[in-house]
């Protein structure tokens, strides 16, 4: 069979087909950081204006925008050799080896048809979204992950009805978006359980995560509140956020 | 004072006119930033074409 033929560069628009680009930028802490930053939005505009949906579209992991990195002076000139790198994420306490057992548990369950509960994958997209300094995306993708399991987990024993072309739902008192109120005092009518009362650290992060949800979700920017004002989103929360929700969500799973 | 630079590249072209400027700024935090032109690394290829090369 022939190989695929090699498509067309003639561009669809316009007269040059451009597939890279340098960026210098100085005075900044994290100057790795705060490039790819500037990148993304410069796509994203590029994006916008040009109405070419694909630009800035690609696979952190597996295709890594990111071909050369390098110190420069003042006036743009190379001081070490580039190093290049992708976004995978970074290392959690979490992280485990995949083993022989975990290979042959996947490989059953994928067998048998079934897929990760959807709220652990929000979960992990949330870490996705951290990797790539997206902490708007990774506050909403924590939040929907809690959201997710609340309404996939508390059917084995919450009130429920049947909706039609939508199975069973939840009915009061947990219909509603209210999460906080439906993991504290809701629960605790219900199931005498309460994350507030049994987890008041992790209740403590989740409410700031809450804060930030609600901002972001209302075209905000991902602020919380603090004894000093609103704050910005750091990855230092997302971090504390990560533990939060993976904790809350084994919580959940154990209700 | 050093500042750093990065080169990067996408897979799926996009599309523009001949001679961008370079343009520079200062951002309201005070990072300084200079932005050069789109340039097009595999003169042809398609998105599942080698990698850019690493000596751009």
């Amino acid at each position: 069979m022939a190989p695929p033929k090699a498509l067309s560069t003639q561009p669809f628009v316009g007269t040059v087909a451009y597939d890279a680009l340098r960026v210098d930028i100085w005075n900044k802490v994290d100057p790795t950081s705060a490039s790819f930053q500037f990148l993304r939005r410069l796509l994203a505009w590029c994006r916008h204006r040009t109405e070419q949906a694909w630009i800035g579209v690609y696979e952190p992991h597996t295709d890594p925008v990111v071909q050369a990195s390098f110190a420069i002076d003042t006036e743009s000139s190379a001081l070490s050799t580039p190093w290049r790198y992708g976004v995978t994420g970074g290392t959690t306490p979490n992280m485990r080896p995949l083993s022989s057992e975990l290979w042959q548990q996947a490989f059953a369950a994928a067998m048998r048809g079934e897929s990760p509960p959807t709220y652990w994958s929000l979960f992990h997209d949330a870490s996705i979204h951290r990797a790539e300094y997206r902490s708007d995306l990774a506050v909403l993708a924590f939040a929907l992950s809690l959201e997710v399991a609340r309404d996939t987990l508390f059917e084995k024993f919450a009130p429920t009805k049947v909706r039609q072309g939508l199975g069973t739902v939840l009915a009061g008192p947990f219909q509603g978006t209210d999460v906080k109120a439906h993991l504290s005092h809701v629960l605790d009518k219900v199931r005498k359980r309460s994350l507030e009362r049994e987890e008041p650290q992790t209740w403590l992060l989740i409410d700031q995560l809450w804060v930030a949800r609600h901002h972001v979700a209302h075209g905000r920017p991902p602020v919380y509140q603090t004894s000093k004002g609103l704050k910005r989103v750091g990855d230092d929360d997302l971090g504390r956020w990560y533990a939060a929700v993976r904790n809350t969500l084994q919580w959940m799973e154990n209700l | 004072m050093k500042g750093e630079a990065a080169i990067y590249a996408f897979r799926v072209r996009s599309y523009g006119e001949r001679d961008l400027p370079i343009l520079e700024g200062v951002a309201p935090d005070g990072a300084r930033v200079k932005l050069y032109p789109l340039f097009t690394a595999r003169q042809q290829g398609s998105p599942l074409s080698p990698d850019v090369p690493f000596e751009i």
